[in-house]
C-alpha cells in the first residue's frame, strides 16, 4: 500500500506550498497595513519604524476621516438590518415556490452580483434623480442594501434549504399558528444563516 | 461597493473608503494606515461579535 501512494508525496508537497503561497499572498497586505500604521516615521513603510500611536491620534484628529468612519457604520449598520429582513422574506418566498419559476427566482435575486456594479450604479443614479433622492443618504442607503443583497440571500436560503419540510408540518400539526411555527422552528434553525448573512451584508457596505 | 458609492455619495458627506481615497490624493502619511487597520479590526469584531452569539462552524 505505502509502495502505491509513495508517488503522491510530491504532489502535498507541492499542494502546500501553493497553500502557503495563497496565505502569504492574502494575508502580505494586511500585515503590511497594520504593521505601518504603528510607525513613527512620516511615510507608510514596511517594517515600520519605532513604534507610536500618534498616526491613531491624527486619525481621530482629522475630521474629515472620523465623518467618513462614522458614515460607514451607520450605513453599514441599517444595511446589515435592512437586508437580512428582506433577504429572509425572500429566502422563505423562493423556498415555497417550485417548479420552473423558482430557478428564475433565484436568477432575479442574485442579478445585483451578475449586473456590472458600474452598471447597477449608473442606472440607480438615474432613477434617484427621477424619484429625488439622489445625492443624499437615503439613496446612498438604498444602493448599499441593494448591493449587498445577494450575500445575504445566499447565506439565509441556504441556511432554509436546509430545515426539513416535515419539522413545518409537524408545527402546524400541533397546532401551532403560521408566526409561532416560523418563531419558534424555523428562525432557531436559520439563525447561523441569518448571522452569517448580516455579517456578509455589513462587511460588504462597510 | 466603492463605485456605488462613489456615483450615490451624498452632497457633503462620504464612506471611508471615500474619505481615504481623498486623503491619500494629497498626502500619504501613515493615518491612511490606521484607517485601514481600524476598518480591518471592525471587520474582524463583527466576526468575533456573530462566532460567539451564534458560532459560525453551524454556518456551513
Amino acid at each position: 500500500m505505502t509502495n502505491t501512494f509513495a508517488h503522491q508525496r510530491p504532489v502535498n508537497l507541492g499542494f502546500g506550498i501553493v497553500i502557503v503561497l495563497l496565505y502569504v499572498l492574502l494575508m502580505a497586505p494586511l500585515v503590511m497595513i497594520i504593521g505601518a500604521s504603528f510607525t513613527d516615521g512620516m511615510m507608510i513603510d514596511f517594517p515600520p519604524q519605532g513604534f507610536s500611536m500618534r498616526w491613531y491620534i491624527e486619525f481621530f484628529n482629522r475630521q474629515d476621516l472620523v465623518d467618513g468612519l462614522l458614515m460607514s457604520l451607520r450605513i453599514g449598520a441599517i444595511t446589515a438590518v435592512v437586508t437580512l429582513t428582506v433577504a429572509m422574506m425572500a429566502a422563505m418566498a423562493g423556498q415555497a415556490i417550485s417548479g420552473r419559476l423558482s430557478g428564475w427566482f433565484q436568477l432575479g435575486m442574485m442579478l445585483p452580483l451578475l449586473v456590472p456594479e458600474l452598471l447597477t450604479a449608473v442606472g440607480l443614479l438615474f432613477f434617484l434623480y427621477k424619484i429625488e433622492l439622489a445625492k443624499t443618504v437615503t439613496g446612498l442607503q438604498m444602493g448599499h442594501i441593494l448591493m449587498s443583497f445577494p450575500y445575504a440571500y445566499v447565506s439565509i436560503a441556504a441556511a432554509i434549504r436546509q430545515v426539513p419540510a416535515s419539522l413545518e408540518e409537524a408545527s402546524q400539526s400541533l397546532g401551532a399558528t403560521g408566526w409561532q411555527t416560523f418563531r419558534l422552528v424555523i428562525l432557531p434553525l436559520v439563525m447561523p444563516g441569518l448571522a452569517m448573512g448580516g455579517i456578509f451584508a455589513f462587511i460588504n457596505s462597510f | 461597493m466603492y463605485t456605488i458609492s462613489l456615483l450615490l455619495k451624498p452632497l457633503g458627506g462620504n464612506t471611508l473608503p471615500l474619505a481615504l481615497f481623498d486623503f491619500l490624493t494629497y498626502e500619504f502619511k501613515p493615518t491612511a494606515a490606521a484607517a485601514a487597520t481600524l476598518s480591518i479590526l471592525l471587520s474582524i469584531g463583527g466576526v468575533a461579535l456573530v462566532q460567539r452569539l451564534v458560532g459560525l462552524q453551524r454556518a456551513f
